[in-house]
């Protein structure tokens, strides 16, 4: 069942019909948990085992980690400890917490490599061992349950948050069910932080006209951003990606640009339907896009884009890694031979070199995946590392950064350079996406007939696909400045209803309405 | 209070760190900033400032900093 249909709008009206009955306002979670386990058991029973296995996992791991700070807190408070009990105390809980939050890991990121990674590892050791001895061991056969690589996340950052004090254990089980497994963010996000969604999920509240317009509002946005733009690219692109080598580079070139506004659309499509959702039920989920093509370099694109996998990677992976001791003694190394400015930066690029394979192999087990986050990490940690001489070189040119040409010009480059990293996750396979890198070097020559720039593609979805980027474009621009449905709130009835039917007509005559592909959304395969 | 305001001068010049209330909240500081920040105020204070400090409330103005490093000293 996915969110984009009929089957999903009818499920959700139901659940929401029962969600704002009177009767049931003091259980309304109760209500959210059932409806959250039977939209995740429509994806297959057998997935429940490892979202089980999660919970109970993570209920244990919390509860742990929640009483060692409160243990630590009851200590602290007690007056007659002298300093150096106080130090060895915290030493040591600090040790024990630690160790609680490496069993959470263990457990879960263990059941996440052997749904995930599992054949990955084989295939690659029997490449190797090919050459060396005839031993070959055989793929493993087993399912890949619906949001693990999400959810796994978001419960570990729970788990963290409360072993360092940042968010209270929850001491209801079926909660923690609820945290882990809320239905609206378990396929694609975003990945929430307990701190956030507990007070949310777990309050009781009435119906309110405001959050069922807000809502509908997002979730109309969301389908036309998803049907007009991403559905109605997908043709296009599939057919340059799967048969590039009938293309010239310059044509698997704009595929890469078209893929990116594809990929967009579908991904912030997906998260304006689920959060439309979940506004209607009064429970507003973290912000994964903030209009991330308006980026002027490559490190400002990654604070705007799927923001809360970025954050989940800062807060609980560089940061560590980079106040670790072994990091601070690499930038202490630094300093003797290297100036001082770059021996400054190597806890951070030790730290970001590891965080950004860790994203590419995240996003996919497969090496098209690693060589996709090894790149983008060189470019950010090149460009902090060269940001002094760029300074430099625009100051003999004359550039200044608040110009609008030179913004305009940074806007393009990153979201040219964008593209160009996604032939990594547009091309079938790693050979494939090398290939295709080697046709764009080699064979980049611009020619703009209509075959060329748009192959085996009607005239009449490329006007429909213009007509959804205007409306795109502009309302991202005032996206930038304003919030839209406030705008929109202030307008009188008739203007308001005219825009909602102009969307709805939108979506109706120029969308495209069947789901062809599993989960019907990019990122639900990650 | 000067040293403090000396390491974030030295960071971002072109910043009012006196004034300034949103340095992490508007992303005036980015990750690398905080780490390099972090590591400056670690050896010119001694103190060990954990990551489980990086919280807003402990970076957004040079106070906050200001009295994460007296607690931290504190505890030493």
């Amino acid at each position: 069942m996915t969110v984009n249909s009929l089957s999903f709008l009818i499920f959700f009206s139901i659940m929401l019909l029962i969600y704002y009955l009177p009767a049931v306002r003091k259980y309304q979670w109760v209500v959210l948990l059932i409806a959250s386990y039977l939209f995740y058991m429509s994806a297959g029973i057998k997935s429940v085992i490892y979202i089980l296995a999660t919970t109970v996992t993570t209920y244990f791991t919390a509860r742990s980690a929640g009483k060692l700070c409160e243990e630590k807190r009851f200590f602290l408070q007690q007056e007659n400890n002298q300093t150096c009990d106080i130090k060895k105390y915290k030493e040591q809980n600090k040790k024990r917490r630690n160790r609680v939050v490496l069993c959470e890991v263990i457990i879960n990121i263990g059941l996440l490599v052997m749904v995930k990674y599992m054949n990955f590892f084989i295939n690659n050791l029997n490449h190797v061992a090919d050459k060396i001895s005839p031993l070959h061991l055989n793929n493993v056969s087993l399912i890949v349950p619906l949001g693990i690589s999400y959810y796994t996340l978001q419960s570990i950052g729970y788990v963290i948050d409360v072993s360092k004090g940042k968010a209270a254990w929850e001491k209801n089980f079926f909660k923690t069910a609820l945290f882990i497994s809320y239905f609206p963010q378990i396929t694609q996000g975003p990945i929430g932080r307990f701190k956030h969604m507990s007070k949310q999920l777990f309050a009781s509240r009435e119906f309110s006209y405001h959050n069922l317009s807000y809502g509908c509002q997002r979730l109309l946005w969301g389908f036309f951003k998803k049907t007009v733009i991403a559905d109605r690219i997908k043709p296009l692109t599939d057919t340059i990606f799967l048969n590039y080598h009938e293309y010239s580079g310059f044509t698997i070139l704009l595929g890469l640009m078209y893929f990116s506004i594809q990929v967009y659309a579908d991904f912030s499509g997906y998260m304006d339907i689920i959060g439309g959702c979940s506004d209607i039920l009064g429970i507003r989920v973290a912000e994964n896009f903030k209009r991330p093509f308006f980026s002027k370099s490559l490190a400002e694109y990654w604070r705007r884009w799927h923001i809360t996998l970025g954050e989940w990677f800062r807060d609980y992976l560089f940061y560590p890694l980079s106040l670790s001791k072994k990091a601070t003694s690499l930038g202490r190394k630094g300093r003797k031979i290297l100036p001082v400015r770059i021996a400054k930066l190597l806890p951070s690029v030790y730290a970001l070199s590891i965080v950004w394979f860790a994203t590419g192999f995240w996003h996919d087990a497969s090496w098209r995946y690693i060589f996709w986050g090894v790149c983008n990490g060189l470019i950010i940690i090149s460009s902090t590392c060269f940001e002094d001489d760029y300074k430099r070189l625009k100051k003999v040119f004359h550039i200044k950064d608040e110009g609008k040409a030179w913004q305009f010009f940074c806007i393009c480059r990153t979201f040219l350079l964008v593209s160009l990293l996604k032939v990594f996750s547009a091309a079938v396979s790693t050979v494939d996406s090398l290939q295709m890198i080697k046709k764009i070097i080699t064979g980049l020559s611009p020619r703009l007939a209509y075959a060329v720039c748009f192959p085996e593609m009607k005239k009449s979805h490329l006007v429909y696909i213009l007509f959804g980027l205007c409306i795109f474009f502009v309302i991202s621009y005032i996206q930038e400045k304003h919030e839209v449905r406030d705008l929109l709130s202030k307008k009188p009835f008739i203007v308001r209803w005219l825009l909602y039917s102009i969307l709805l007509f939108s979506i109706l005559s120029f969308g495209v309405l069947t789901t062809d592909m599993p989960g019907g959304f990019e990122y639900a395969q990650y | 209070m000067d040293k403090l305001l000396k390491i974030l001068e030295e960071l971002r010049p072109e910043v009012d760190f006196e004034t300034e209330t949103k340095l992490i909240d508007e992303g005036i500081l980015d990750s690398f900033d905080m780490v390099s920040l972090i590591g400056e105020i670690n050896d010119v204070f001694q103190i060990d400032v954990d990551f489980e400090d990086i919280e807003p409330e402990n970076f957004n103005s040079a106070h906050g900093m200001y009295a994460l490093v007296c607690r931290l000293q504190k505890e030493v």
